[in-house]
């Protein structure tokens, strides 16, 4: 009888001790589990952080202004250029459009009707209009293309955009 | 549980007995019992029971047990606070400082510092030659000083990049390690040096924003966001560069102040400095200017002309001068040893009107106005306009405007065109934004505001006379013979302002003729004012191109003139049809409407 309640409690008492042993190391993993992961946060947080300045960095205006000069063709836009919403001509129906089309030989789609909106916003807004000829891009002079520095990825990747 | 050392253990004792002195036929175990005498059999029945004593013990300590384990494998951890884990203490990094369309302009990256500990140190010699290969800037007796010193921690250096960071470790110095360090980078370099400051190795702010928002910075947490618009600043600080170098000025300064909200969208001092190395360049010689001078908000100028803006907008809104008033501004005053002239006095012969006296920026006609107001009226409305006292405003360099003492009658005439006054240009921005945007007076800030609040303010003028003003700004430009004639006109936004042109005083007395203080502040749209732009110039130097002239009309006026042209479409103000009706109603001045003289007394 004696024995037989001892060997049940020895049972038990291994059970008990193994359950406990299991549980402890399941939670010892998740802790280091836990605690990769709050490095790994850092570690990123730390990346986004140096991605940011580096973003921030090649966007500096001055940065922007110098490229613009040296690269681009293109103008701040004049003040003239800057009209509000009531001065746009209005969209024409799509009636009227038929009409014109009828009545002229077709020669493309211009006409101020082509980036026209409807004039049915509220306050006037603003629009910008196209300039008039596109910019002819001037040749890249080759030796500042080298894709290694930041200027020359920048460059790779406005010719791809080409 | 008894400790008696010569208890034998009770199974072992009837083991032993029964094998041997019976044979196995009537090896019974309970039978053995019987046998056993009284003493013997005592014992026995005593340890049984303890047996029993104990081994409940036992089981009940292992149900307790169990009966946790099961309640916390079906009821989970429940709320015992002492099972949690407490988070890692992450240490707060430094908060970004953003402008007002959230491009960073300040911010802090994690980096590794290397550190030695001298007492570690086996070979400091070797270690100091290893060192100086790997970092060429640091002398080799700079290495070894910290290698051999006392204590048990030194600084090698600070902020090491990730490729120097493994040349560290290649070499395997013992005694030396790396703490993770934080370092503060300001991706707009110089451009706003001078309004977010710097901050030492340590992160802790020396200058400007970093200094003064320091305690909030350090917390970490959400960006602070300055009123700041980097695309205007950098517009400003091109022009004001560009003016300089033109006129082969000294220095010279900038602003840009939304009229409306006080907000300070772009603050350009020079010559500035790099704020990732603030001391890298010498401390300059004495005279020349200090480039971690802010000249916006510590600098204070006495301001030549611009201050007849006050000056014409105090005597119409006391009521005792009326814009049809004639005055002499032909005939220079004589106070004591001192007379008052004008610049260009001999081209207004006889009586001119308070609008020409505004728009050829007569001295003798401001001080003939003056003295219809008196000297303690003009000290009143130059303290509402917040001109006479140190202004609040969200960096630690503030000047304390320099103002007479006694306010005599000597002194009224002279502040009646801005000289025996100086004050901050913030400060003067704001006063012309007061008088500009229909008389309120609000706080300048460097603080980015909420959209569509209105700002509180201080009503300055009334709304007539702000109205009248805009108008004799306007006539400034457009006028004929208006001191910004030539450079201010922006066309479709109707550019008001006023010129200044101060002579610089110098080690307390004005200095030759040749050091003067050119500056322009231009408000536009003048139909409805919406940003004020100033740009001042210090000892620029006449040249051809400016025909000689050293004025704020010649040297600061083309700046702003740029500055409104590229910053108009970028914030998408409509330009406004000048020939329209409405635009002439609003801005028609007569100058020489029919009026009365007031005689000089």
């Amino acid at each position: 009888m004696i024995r037989i309640t001892t060997l049940l409690w020895v049972a038990l008492l291994m059970v008990a001790g193994g359950t406990v042993m299991h549980v402890s190391y399941q939670v010892r993993q998740v802790e280091r589990h836990l605690s990769q992961l709050n490095r790994d946060t850092r570690q990123e947080q730390d990346k986004l952080r140096i991605l940011s300045a580096e973003w921030n960095t090649l966007n500096d205006p001055h940065r922007i202004d110098e490229l613009s000069k040296r690269y681009l063709t293109l103008q701040p836009t004049p003040i003239a250029r800057v009209v509000s919403l009531d001065q746009v001509p209005m969209k024409l129906s799509d009636d009227q459009i038929a009409k014109l089309a009828a009545a002229t030989p077709p020669k493309g789609t211009k006409g101020p009707a082509a980036n026209a909106t409807p004039a049915t916003a509220k306050k006037p807004e603003i629009l910008i209009k196209a300039p008039a000829q596109r910019a002819v891009a001037r040749p890249i002079p080759v030796e500042v293309a080298q894709p290694q520095d930041s200027v020359g990825l920048l460059l790779a990747r406005m010719e791809k955009h080409e | 549980m008894t400790h008696d050392p010569n208890h034998i253990p009770f199974e072992g004792v009837i083991g032993s007995r029964v094998s041997d002195a019976l044979p196995e036929s009537v090896a019974q175990p309970s039978s053995i019992l019987v046998t056993v005498d009284g003493t013997a059999r005592q014992t026995l029945e005593q340890a049984r029971t303890r047996l029993v004593v104990v081994g409940a013990l036992f089981g009940l300590a292992l149900m307790v047990v169990s009966g946790k384990l099961v309640g916390l494998a079906v009821l989970g951890p429940g709320t015992s606070s002492h099972a949690r884990i407490a988070p890692p203490a992450v240490q707060p990094v430094r908060a970004d400082i953003v402008d007002r369309n959230g491009q960073v302009l300040a911010t802090s990256i994690a980096t590794a510092s290397l550190f030695a500990d001298p007492a570690k140190i086996i070979d400091p010699q070797d270690a100091a030659q290893q060192l100086t290969a790997l970092f060429p800037d640091t002398s080799y007796n700079d290495f070894l000083e910290k290698l051999q010193g006392k204590g048990r921690f030194a600084w090698l250096r600070r902020h090491l990049t990730p490729r120097q960071q493994y040349a560290v470790n290649q070499l395997g110095i013992p005694g030396v390690g790396f703490r993770s360090d934080e370092r503060r980078l300001y991706p707009e370099g110089r451009e706003v040096a001078q309004v977010i400051g710097f901050t030492d190795p340590d992160s802790i702010g020396l200058a400007g924003i970093e200094k003064s928002k320091n305690d909030v910075l350090a917390a970490g947490g959400a960006p602070v966001a300055l009123s700041i618009d980097i695309r205007l600043q950098h517009m400003l600080h091109r022009e004001v560069q560009a003016q300089i170098d033109t006129f082969n000025a000294v220095g010279g300064g900038g602003l840009i102040m939304d009229t409306h909200t006080g907000e300070i969208l772009a603050m350009v001092s020079l010559p500035d400095f790099d704020p990732q190395e603030p001391n890298a360049e010498a401390k300059p010689p004495e005279g020349e200017p200090d480039p971690h001078f802010n000249r916006m908000t510590l600098g204070v100028y006495e301001m030549g002309s611009i201050f007849k803006v006050f000056n014409t907008a105090m005597a119409l809104d006391s009521g005792k001068v009326k814009i049809t008033d004639y005055f002499d501004a032909f005939h220079p005053i004589k106070i004591g040893r001192y007379t008052i002239h004008d610049f260009r006095g001999d081209e207004l012969p006889g009586y001119s009107s308070v609008p020409l006296i505004f728009e050829i920026s007569s001295n003798i006609g401001s001080a003939q106005m003056a003295k219809q107001v008196g000297p303690e009226a003009q000290q009143q409305f130059m303290d509402s306009l917040g001109l006479t006292t140190k202004m609040k405003l969200e960096v630690p360099e503030i000047g304390t405007p320099g103002i007479p003492r006694p306010w005599r009658f000597i002194n009224m005439l002279t502040i009646a065109f801005g000289h025996g006054i100086s004050v901050t240009p913030v400060q003067l921005v704001s006063a012309i934004c007061a008088v500009a945007n229909g008389g309120i007076l609000r706080t300048a800030t460097l603080l980015k505001l909420p959209d569509d609040v209105e700002v509180p303010g201080k009503r300055v003028i009334s709304e007539e006379t702000s109205a009248t003003m805009r108008k004799l700004m306007r006539l400034v430009v457009s006028g004929d013979r208006g001191t910004a004639k030539k450079f201010g006109e922006v066309p479709g936004y109707l550019v008001g302002g006023k010129t200044g042109t101060a002579e610089k005083i110098m080690k307390g007395a004005y200095a030759k003729k040749h050091a003067n203080l050119s500056s322009f502040v231009g408000v536009f749209p003048m139909n409805d004012p919406r940003y004020a732009v100033f740009v001042t110039i210090d000892e620029p130097r006449g040249n051809k191109k400016s025909a000689g002239f050293e004025t704020g009309g010649w040297v600061a006026a083309p700046a702003v003139n740029r500055v409104i042209t590229s910053m108009g479409p970028l914030l998408q103000i409509p330009p406004v049809d000048e020939q329209s009706p409405v635009i002439q109603a609003k801005m028609e001045i007569n100058v020489n409407p029919p009026g009365r003289r007031i005689a000089p007394n």
